[in-house]
């Protein structure tokens, strides 16, 4: 090697040496060192021990589904850049999206509920009567919050930052003026909602209704949005099909009715915010993906400080026409903290508020899984242990 | 199909070639991200982000480079980006956890523990190290890179890798005989041919 002016001290030229990196005299010169002095052959005997340990080390392995994990969070994150590059018009490109068109219909048909999710936020955002900032732990959630608030924000502080997407026109769903909002023409748009429709009809057999299991979660405050459950969630590839914060009654109506095909519609009733603010979650994956999500979550006992079983819905296969309707109903201290919120709202309040609010039809031929998401009150010196860390909560059986 | 081949399917719309990209590197990238970060779950992470932004960047790949090497150059930027955020955290003992992978079928309890020991010790020197002597490490011994293509993707020249190399190494001795001072340096495979680099 000549790459250097210097001569190089022998230490060096024998680690060189070592990566088989010398030429000419450097090499020369190394060979003649390691010929004569024991300590250079130590040293490099040395050297070369550590290398060899080095090649050793033991890897990890991330799984055949790692890339499957790879590609749903690509396909999610192309679709929260699709919604920043709406809100920018300067940077807007349709062209862009439309050379990108075979994934962003991968991404869709991926993450419809995610589609559906962004759609029919802001209406329901902008009839909540108290935003976020007037709760104090909202403000927690939002500081937490990355720049890029992603369309699939887990947390009350989204509802505080809504995104105004317009009525739509009579002639378009709420889906395709979105797609209109992000740039593709109507006729793209119009391609990609024939497409989700045909592959929800295919999913869902029509005489299936999946049962609704309902977690409940006390997130850490000091838990760093990153470490949330919507990670836990990627990682363990659960489908986020819809998301807000829950109002008033904490009590969640299961519907399995549809006059076209059997569907699970949530509901909750009543309008008044619940301070702290709560979460509902709805997500599906296989059996073992539930289970390996539940493991998850209780391991992450630093950020999920109580998981919480409240039980399973199992539903009657619906009928076309037939409506069936289970309720289940959720105990303040449950879902909401024990702030018991539902008796402050007085008569006259509980009787004029809206009887349900659709979160959203499910469709599909997994399990659901419900997340009620509170935010743990911050621990206090009573219940702090002599480590100084705080006392975890036993988390319940399933 | 050659790394070429499945790029030029995924810019076309097939998602699942470059999910055989991913299986093909994310073993080798994930090793070598937890030796640079000292934490499993860090390099997990920090490898899963690589991905996601190699698919969503694939189009500004320029093939004058190889895939690894361009995937690699984004892995070590989000490694920096969170190496920044944090400090090591991992304890000898976590990393003796870490180290002890399944039995191997004809290898004794104290021989794996032991191998399991020495691993863990050398990570822990490894973790000692400055990043920049820690990754230029990383990319000569673990990856397999030569000087050159360190130099490239570490943007030094290569005098510079060379001299990283050497304090590193030297550097990593220390540690090592500071982490047991009765033994020399520790490695897990017997020293081999002196006059073989």
């Amino acid at each position: 090697m000549t790459d250097h002016q210097t001569p190089l001290s022998d230490d060096e030229l024998l680690s060189a040496y070592l990566d088989g990196e010398l030429a000419g005299d450097d090499l020369a010169r190394a060979e003649r060192l390691l010929a004569e002095q024991p300590g250079s052959r130590q040293l490099l005997d040395d050297l070369r021990t550590i290398r060899d340990g080095l090649r050793a080390l033991p890897g990890g392995q991330l799984g055949e589904d790692f890339p499957q994990r790879v590609l749903r969070k690509a396909e999610r994150q192309l679709l929260t850049e699709s919604q920043v590059s709406a809100a920018i018009p300067a940077a807007h490109s349709p062209a862009r999206w439309r050379n990108k068109r075979p994934w962003i219909y991968a991404a869709a048909s991926l993450a419809a509920g995610l589609l559906i999710a962004v759609v029919s936020w802001p209406q329901r955002s902008m009839k909540a009567p108290a935003s976020a900032a007037d709760h104090p732990a909202a403000d927690k959630f939002a500081h937490h919050a990355p720049a890029s608030s992603s369309p699939a924000s887990m947390y009350p502080a989204a509802a505080a930052k809504p995104t105004i997407v317009p009525a739509p026109p009579e002639n378009q769903t709420g889906l395709q003026a979105a797609l209109a909002q992000w740039g593709f023409n109507s006729q793209d748009a119009n391609e990609i909602v024939d497409q989700l429709s045909a592959s929800q009809k295919h999913e869902q057999p029509a005489s299936e209704t999946p049962p609704l299991i309902v977690w409940s979660l006390a997130v850490s405050p000091d838990a760093l949005e990153h470490e949330g459950l919507e990670r836990v969630l990627v990682r363990n590839e659960l489908r986020v099909v819809e998301q807000l914060p829950l109002r008033g009654e904490t009590t969640l109506a299961v519907d399995a009715a549809s006059a076209t095909r059997p569907a699970v519609k949530l509901s909750v009733a009543g309008a008044s915010a619940i301070h702290p603010p709560v979460m509902a979650v709805l997500a599906t994956g296989s059996p073992q993906q539930l289970d390996a999500t539940l493991a998850d979550l209780r391991s992450r006992s630093d950020t999920f400080q109580q998981v919480t079983n409240l039980g399973r819905q199992s539903l009657p296969a619906g009928g076309r026409t037939a409506k069936r309707k289970s309720s289940l109903a959720l105990q303040p201290g449950q879902a909401s903290g024990g702030q018991g919120q539902a008796k402050n709202q007085t008569p006259t309040e509980a009787k004029n508020a809206p009887r349900s609010r659709s979160l959203g039809e499910v469709q599909g031929p997994a399990e659901m899984v419900l997340f009620i998401l509170r935010r743990a009150e911050p621990t206090s010196p009573a219940t702090t242990s002599e480590s100084g860390k705080a006392a975890k909560p036993a988390a319940d059986k399933d | 199909m050659n790394d070429e081949q499945l790029i030029d399917e995924a810019l076309a719309g097939n998602s699942a070639a470059f999910g055989r990209l991913v299986l093909k590197y994310q073993d080798r990238l994930y090793h070598a991200m937890t030796q640079i970060l000292g934490s499993a779950a860090d390099a997990e992470d920090v490898v899963q982000e690589s991905f996601v932004q190699a698919f969503l960047k694939l189009e500004t790949f320029r093939r004058s480079a190889l895939f690894y090497t361009w995937l690699y150059r984004i892995a070590a930027n989000a490694a920096c980006t969170l190496a920044r955020r944090r400090r090591p955290a991992r304890s000898v003992e976590q990393m003796r956890e870490a180290a002890v992978e399944p039995a191997d079928r004809g290898e004794s309890p104290s021989g794996r523990l032991e191998r399991a020991e020495r691993a863990a010790q050398l990570e822990a020197a490894l973790a000692r190290l400055p990043q920049e002597y820690r990754e230029a490490l990383v990319l000569r011994e673990i990856e397999g890179f030569d000087y050159g293509t360190i130099a490239g993707l570490l943007d030094l020249p290569i005098g510079t890798v060379r001299s990283r190399l050497f304090r590193a190494r030297m550097q990593l001795r220390e540690h090592l005989k500071e982490l047991d001072p009765s033994e020399p340096p520790k490695g897990l495979a017997a020293p081999t041919s002196p006059t073989n680099p």
